[in-house]
């Protein structure tokens, strides 16, 4: 009988062994392979999450260097003075020229300062801001109704590059339900909110005109303030602009009501995202109007202080060092901005997944260790009989390499049909295992999107509190079907190959170590 | 010319406890040998030692005049003797027919049936066959390798009288027919009788008495 004869029958003829030592391998098999497939499930899903929470970094004026802002005397109610580096047409194409970064947005606020006519808009309960703030130059004891009405035509209008990457949605907070969002080229276009739309009897297509008006300057003078109010856009000091309603959001967290947002223009119901040219056109007559008064200098610094962001999308989240290396080594002055990273969520949702791949690398590799000592130890309890066995071998010539041979080629047999078997189950545990996985991910993003929201509800437009939200949308990670890939059947057998072979080896020690003289003393 | 010469072998398991002491012995094709001695006394060792199952503490085994070591272990083991073990040692997951097949490409059959297994018996479960029935397919392995030393450790121990004696007709048919040398460690009186040279094994010596 030659080898293969030898093993077939020692395999069929003792079925307690093989069934036992089979049973043994096909655990082994069923860990191996479950770990592979989750591994691969686990990479997949932190692939799915980096591209459906895409990641992205948001530079901002560092409000909290108190370095970067000075009194100046020009500002009367002590406006401090900006000094650190500036947002630019040309800090945007630099970023966007990093390889790595896939898109930017640059969102600027236009404070209160802009108005639309013919809108009805969410009234405010403090009109405390107008009075003191927004209309200092208007015309001294204005009746409270006017301060009131006027402040009705005013809402905040942030100008956007790319109002997908803006923090609003990317946030979780807006949510576009109706049209497309602003790009790069759009000219007079806007976004407003279902509410508003919904209060005026707008839809997509529709259009609101926006501009600034001397009365907001000047006060209505002798004309009756109903008169003024409805012909301020006759002859404005910037606009009118006409704007197509292109896209409408819903508003998903409502913050809670505060001082910050009391005001009319504040309500987030009543904000008007616009595109960036009219928005420039905005900033360039700000500009020209402090002129005279200012130098150029100071005009700039001026108009910056507003809230300005630029966010940009990038492909990777571990690419984010080497990029903000890159744009330190080209911009070297933009190492004064704040730099916020926004991938709290695709970490949250992946954390899960790396912690169970840690995890499982650790059992894996005890089960297998577990395996191994298991497979000797029922191995070496048949050694007696196998030592008889190879000395009888061993005395009628057979070569101990043809004894020993037949031990591993037993186990390669084994080996084999066990780890056809263990796919199956392994399907199943580690389906049960990847569901438990998403349902950790779910409960991690929502966990974390929670403590985020409680901790900065303050205001929509607070561009400070924003960045906190970072981007935590709605989010449900799915299940990635796994398929078993011929890859990993053939790493978990090659895996098993290795244990068992390390375990007929251990227990063939003694049938290599024996003399065949030996069997002759063996009881029978 | 002896096939196999035994030159002043001497063995110990433990030092300083000889079990076998300067033993010399010639071997002849055709010739039937009887070893008895009292149990204990060596008889097992020296088959092993002749069988190159181990090597003697001193002294040298000579096959065709070559030593075994010049041989080859595991060629000597194949092709110049065979064993029958005293405990059998046949392998427990095979049959008869397996068994007998691990020392010879012919059909087993014609060796089982010489030592009166039936066919029936010949593909059984070898471990289901009585100690007597597996004795013979332990002899049968041994006369079917086709090795010129046939070494038979209590081949007829379990054996009874009229079996005993067949076996013993065979091995000294297999002596006198193939021109084999055939070494019995036995007890019996009917061996002794049967064989052509006659050995005592006692205190590690070992002497002629037929
Ligand atoms: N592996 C061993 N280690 C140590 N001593 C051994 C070993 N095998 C045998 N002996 C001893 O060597 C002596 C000879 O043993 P052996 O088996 O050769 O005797 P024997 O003549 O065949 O006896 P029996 O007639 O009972 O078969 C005995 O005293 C035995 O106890
Ligand atoms: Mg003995």
């Amino acid at each position: 009988m030659n080898i293969w004869k030898r093993s077939i029958a020692t395999l069929v003829r003792k079925p307690l062994r093989s069934v036992l030592l089979l049973l043994i391998m096909t655990m082994i098999g069923v860990m191996i392979l479950s770990t592979l497939m989750i591994r691969t499930a686990a990479n997949a899903q932190t692939e799915a999450l980096n591209q459906k929470l895409m990641t992205t970094f948001t530079l901002e004026k560092d409000k909290y260097n108190s370095d970067l802002y000075h009194m100046e005397a020009f500002y009367e109610e002590g406006v401090p003075y900006y000094s650190g580096p500036l947002f630019s047409e040309e800090l945007y194409e630099t970023v966007l020229s990093i390889d790595g970064v896939k898109a930017g947005n640059w969102e600027r606020s236009t404070g209160a300062y802009m108005e639309t006519d013919q809108l009805e808009l969410f009234y405010g309960t403090d009109r405390e801001e107008y009075e003191t703030g927004v209309l200092r130059n208007a015309a001294e004891e204005l009746p409270n109704d006017w301060v009131l009405r006027v402040g009705l035509t005013h809402c905040l209008f942030p100008s956007e590059y790319n109002s997908r990457l803006c923090e609003y949605f990317t946030s979780g907070r807006l949510e576009l339900v109706e049209g497309r969002h602003i790009e790069e080229t759009d000219e007079c276009v806007a976004l407003i909110s279902r509410d508003l739309a919904e209060k005026n009897g707008l839809s997509l297509g529709d259009t609101i005109r926006i501009g600034a008006s001397r009365l907001l300057d000047e006060g209505p003078g002798d004309e009756e303030l109903e008169e003024a109010m409805k012909h301020r856009f006759d002859d404005c000091v910037f606009g009118p602009y006409v704007m197509t309603i292109i896209g409408i959001y819903e508003i998903k967290v409502v913050p809670e009501i505060d001082e910050s947002n009391s005001s009319t223009p504040n309500q987030p119901e009543n904000m008007i995202l616009i595109d960036a040219k009219t928005g420039e056109e905005y900033w360039d007559y700000r500009l020209q109007m402090l002129l005279p008064y200012v130098s150029k200098d100071e005009a700039v610094s001026e108009i910056n202080r507003y809230s300005q962001t630029m966010t940009f999308e990038i492909d990777d989240p571990s690419h984010m060092e080497r990029i903000q290396k890159e744009l330190y080594e080209k911009m070297p002055e933009t190492e004064g901005f704040l730099w916020v990273t926004n991938a709290t969520a695709v970490e949250a949702a992946s954390a899960p997944a790396l912690w169970m791949m840690k995890l499982l690398r650790t059992v894996m590799i005890g089960i297998i260790a577990a395996g191994a000592v298991l497979l000797t130890l029922v191995m070496l309890f048949w050694t007696k009989a196998r030592r008889q066995e190879a000395g009888t071998l061993l005395s009628y010539g057979i070569r101990k390499g043809s004894v020993l041979g037949q031990l591993l080629l037993e186990g390669l047999i084994l080996v084999l049909i066990a780890s056809i078997i263990a796919i199956f189950p392994a399907k199943i545990v580690s389906n049960k295992l990847q569901d438990s996985l998403a349902n950790q991910a779910v409960s991690e993003t929502q966990g974390e999107k929670e403590k985020l929201l409680r901790g900065s509800m303050d205001s929509v437009s607070d561009i400070y509190a924003r960045r906190t939200y970072n981007k935590l949308r709605d989010f449900t990670p799915e299940t990635v079907a796994t398929t078993i890939t011929a890859k990993e059947v053939a790493a978990m057998l090659a895996i098993n190959l290795i244990t068992v072979s390390a375990a007929v080896l251990i227990s063939g020690i003694p049938i290599y170590l024996m003399k065949p003289q030996k069997i002759l003393s063996e009881e029978k | 010319m002896p096939i196999m010469t035994v030159r002043d072998v001497c063995y110990e398991y433990i030092k300083g406890k000889p079990v076998l002491k300067n033993v010399d012995l010639d071997l002849e094709q055709g010739l039937v040998y009887c070893i008895f001695g009292p149990s204990g006394c060596g008889k097992t060792t020296l088959l092993s030692l002749m069988g190159g199952l181990d090597v003697p503490t001193s002294g040298e085994i000579l096959f065709g005049g070559k030593t075994i070591k010049e041989i080859g272990d595991s060629e000597y083991r194949r092709h110049c003797v065979s064993f029958v073990f005293q405990n059998y040692n046949l392998i427990d997951y095979m049959t008869p027919e397996e068994n007998v097949r691990l020392t010879t490409k012919e059909n087993p059959l014609k060796y089982l049936t010489q030592v009166g297994l039936k066919r029936t018996e010949a593909r059984r479960n070898v471990m289901k066959l009585s100690g007597g029935q597996q004795q013979r397919v332990a002899i049968a392995r041994a006369l079917a390798s086709g090795a010129p030393v046939i070494l038979a450790d209590e081949p007829t121990g379990n054996l009874d009288e009229d079996t005993a004696d067949e076996i013993i007709e065979l091995l000294k048919q297999n002596a006198r027919e193939l021109n084999r040398c055939v070494v019995i460690v036995s007890h019996s009186n009917a061996v002794a009788e049967a064989s052509d040279i006659v050995l005592e094994l006692s205190h590690g010596l070992l002497n002629r008495v037929k």
